[in-house]
């Protein structure tokens, strides 16, 4: 039955996405809820709430304010709360509860902006859509209102990273890791929104290039493009320095992104000796999955890989056999149609698919499983799909 | 802008609760709301299904269901939740409730063994389309041949009349029917989301009016088992919230109710026992335990006295009641932690006016308490993992509602030597809250 889920539990909403994306920023985030979200946020999808500082609070909407359309309570709380809280600008955050009462969010920004004469940006999430979604709304909204014309180039980075939140990294210090790699290639990094501030977002029209590590980072990388000229690519190191990332970022900088892509097929080996009839199902963030799709070719292991994804699938980064998956009885299906040897994914939806016996392999998803599971060893997962193909 | 966090002292906050007008920032709806790390509890799904061998159908936006993907593989419970997951046209044309009945078949159909009952929760979104969950369950009900329960997650009623944790306690005794057959030697306790602790003394002092049955629904196996509870010639119960609940079954099952306050204060505790066998037309002799205690109470202050102790509100019962029975056994309350005074506080804070007016209460959800996160000192151990968070160099307890269920003489000892275990094993304050799959 469509929208029914009897296996698979919730995965991060998109407002959550948001703020995963503004949360080192400094800002005063605000979440127009009644609590619960905010709960579900700071409790469940932000694994740095814990002795955290940032100005994450709830706009504690009760249902006599929304009946009777009390924002100027809001405007006063939230100008309360930025008085007495250090903050560079506000963030209103949107949950079901105001989609249903139809707020005006646009009138609302103008009135905060006019009360507390701090920038302020709306996010427009509704708790319905994933989290990728709300980071995908939260990096344009953020890149839009701050990133400068004509920002001073000194201590701007070589390489501006997009997209990369513990919602959709492997480890919490993933942002360190694609920083230290990059750097061990040569380049300085801003891993925006986990590591990297609000100034260097101010900068960023100055990088060279940009790097797009997970789906909700395409947008604003499109438009830093259009705006400013920086080409982009997408991948994660995976491998460390010893990614084959390391040449599309150099092809990046060097050409556009097509050229980029004619050459990342030539690193492929064609000796198919290895895995060429296994088939193997990927189901992650479109980036990773295909990152650890170009680490298995780039190791002479080619299997048949397919990528599924819960979450946004940029046509231009996918191949003709990927898929995004809406229902849970899509991923039964196409495990079923398809005949995977080696599913690749998040520890909680093997329970979609009890009655399939291949090889599962853990790699969990803080989007998907939040604290459930720890981090993963990437070369472990492939050296186990080495051997079964072997 | 101030450097300084709100806080009030118990003397103004006495002066203010009787001449009104409390002060805005202990006010919650006058202010955006910090969510501490802390402050957590049992959660409205967890709560309902304690019924037995029942299902939960939470029909929300997805994002409502996120801290049971979480919780519910750490409790448990995973395997009794199911969602049903709204979409936009679903908001604007209340289409989703027309495959609420459908849903909660295929779910009766797909789990083995057949449910005994199934609860449909809904969220915020459904309390402001003004749903009609009854109504909706009755068609369910009619579908699945099993009780369809209506049950509430909607903390955008929260300080409202009947509170999302209140109206799930009585979500969770709507299947008790009305019943000549009375027990006379049973009672039910309403309120606690875990047994009572298996020493407690209230069953034992209970048998000499007659009781010999305690029923509890956390401590029900078959839903059998829960149905009995309407035979119970009275509901006691332990806390405010499962006061609508103790109400409604009044009304429907005749059943009559006594408020029980989940005290530590060793005098409080006698009186309400006296009060307690009056209710049941009998006597208690409670010397035993309460000698008990008493002497726990005397070694405890022997060995601690002057410590400093912060209580916070997420305390298996009320803060300013515990506070002010510590500061009577020989400690020192210079900190409290709630986000609300309630009508229930007032005695309690009147009382701590007269023994120690300058106790600095903090709004746990004021915005400033941000500033304080692991920095507070003057604390040395602190009650309640939302004062903890505060703390880093004190002693932390939890001792929330979900670990256990304290009650009476043995309830305060319990407290003391969970103090002292405390003091002697330390555990960090971050390992509790990892281990303690409360919803925050």
């Amino acid at each position: 039955m469509k929208g029914l889920f009897k296996f698979l539990a919730p995965f991060a909403p998109d407002y959550s996405g948001a703020v995963s994306v503004l949360f080192e920023l400094g800002g005063l985030i605000v979440i127009y809820d009644a609590g619960g979200c905010t709960g579900n946020i700071c409790g469940y999808d932000e694994p740095r709430w814990y002795g955290s500082k940032t100005a994450l609070l709830s706009a504690g909407l009760r249902d006599m304010d929304a009946i009777f359309g009390r924002d100027d309570k809001l405007i006063e709380k939230i100008k309360d709360a930025a008085e007495n809280l250090p903050c560079r600008f506000i963030a209103i955050i949107c949950t079901p509860a105001p989609a249903v009462i139809g707020t005006d969010f646009k009138a609302l920004a103008r009135a905060v902006h006019n009360s507390t004469c701090k920038p302020v940006i709306t996010v427009g999430t509704n708790g319905m859509d994933l989290y990728d979604k709300g980071q995908d709304k939260a990096y344009i909204s953020l890149f839009e209102a701050f990133t400068a014309d004509n920002a001073e180039e000194e201590h701007t980075a070589d390489i501006g990273v997009i997209g990369a939140t513990p919602l959709d990294m492997p480890d919490p210090e993933s942002g360190l890791f694609i920083e230290k790699t990059l750097r061990a290639w040569g380049y300085s990094a801003a891993c925006y929104g986990m590591g990297a501030g609000l100034d260097e977002i101010k900068r960023a029209g100055n990088t060279a290039c940009n790097l797009v590590v997970s789906p909700s980072g395409f947008k604003t990388a499109r438009w830093l493009k259009d705006r400013f000229g920086t080409p982009y690519t997408a991948g994660f190191p995976l491998l460390g320095s010893k990614d084959p990332l390391h040449i599309k970022i150099i092809n990046s900088i060097g050409g556009n992104y097509d050229a980029e892509r004619e050459n990342t097929s030539s690193i492929i080996n064609t000796n198919k000796r290895v895995g060429q009839n296994v088939n193997l199902l990927i189901i992650h963030q479109q980036v990773i999955a295909n990152s650890l799709r170009e680490c298995l070719a780039a190791a002479d292991i080619h299997v048949n890989a397919s990528v599924a994804t819960w979450f946004m699938l940029d046509k231009q980064d996918s191949k003709t056999t990927d898929t995004v998956l809406k229902e849970e009885d899509d991923l039964r299906d196409i495990v079923c149609k398809q005949k995977f040897d080696i599913i690749v994914g998040d520890p909680l939806l093997k329970r979609a698919i009890p009655k399939w016996s291949g090889l599962y392999l853990d790699l969990p998803h803080y989007a998907v499983s939040g604290r459930l599971y720890g981090s993963t060893d990437i070369a472990c997962v492939m050296d186990r799909i080495k051997s079964y193909a072997s | 802008m101030s450097d300084i966090t709100f806080f009030t002292t118990i003397e103004e906050l006495a002066q203010r609760t009787k001449t009104g007008g409390l002060m805005s920032q202990t006010v919650p709806r006058c202010h955006l709301h910090y969510n501490s790390p802390g402050a957590s509890g049992f959660g409205v799904k967890r709560t309902g299904l304690l019924l037995p061998e029942a299902m939960m159908l939470m029909v929300s936006p997805g994002c409502c269901g996120r801290h049971g993907t979480v919780t519910g593989n750490e409790t448990g419970f995973a395997d009794r939740m199911f969602y049903m997951h709204m979409d936009e046209r679903d908001l604007v044309t209340g289409r989703h409730l027309s495959r609420i009945a459908q849903a909660a078949k295929e779910i009766c159909n797909s789990v083995k063994p057949y449910p005994k009952a199934i609860m449909i929760c809904t969220s915020c979104v459904d309390a402001l389309l003004g749903t009609d969950l009854e109504r909706v369950c009755r068609k369910a009900e009619a579908d699945c041949g099993i009780p369809v329960v209506p049950a509430y997650m909607d903390p955008i009623t929260r300080e409202g009349k009947k509170p999302p944790m209140a109206s799930i306690q009585q979500s969770l005794y709507y299947c008790l029917q009305p019943t000549d057959e009375k027990d006379r030697t049973a009672v039910n306790l309403l309120g606690n989301f875990v047994p009572l602790d298996s020493d407690c003394e209230l069953g034992e002092l209970l048998k000499q009016t007659g009781i010999y049955k305690i029923n509890q629904i956390s401590a029900c196996s078959t839903f059998e088992e829960y149905l009995e509870m309407n035979k119970a010639v009275m509901n006691l119960v332990l806390t405010s919230l499962a006061v609508p609940a103790a109400q409604d079954l009044e009304k429907r099952l005749g059943t009559p109710y006594r408020r029980l306050e989940h005290l530590y204060d060793i005098s409080g505790i006698k009186v309400q026992y006296k009060m307690l066998a009056e209710a049941l037309g009998s006597k208690i002799d409670d010397e035993f335990y309460f000698n008990r205690a008493l002497k726990a109470t005397e070694d405890f202050s022997s060995g601690h006295k002057g410590m400093k102790i912060a209580v916070g509100q997420t305390v298996n019962g009320n803060p300013f009641e515990i506070a002010a029975a510590l500061i009577k056994y020989g400690m020192d309350v210079p900190y409290i932690f709630s986000h609300i005074i309630r009508e229930e506080d007032r005695p309690y804070i009147n009382y701590l006016n007269e023994l120690s007016p300058r106790t600095k209460v903090f709004s746990s959800v004021y915005p400033s308490m941000i500033k304080y996160a692991g920095s507070m000192d003057g604390a040395d151990v602190t009650l309640g993992l939302d004062a903890g968070y505060y703390f880093k160099d004190a002693v932390s307890i939890g001792w929330s509602c979900s670990e256990r269920q304290p009650f009476g003489y043995m309830g305060l000892i319990s407290l003391l030597k969970q103090i002292e275990t405390g003091i002697l094993n330390p555990k960090s304050h971050r390992e509790q809250m990892c281990g303690s799959y409360l919803v925050i």
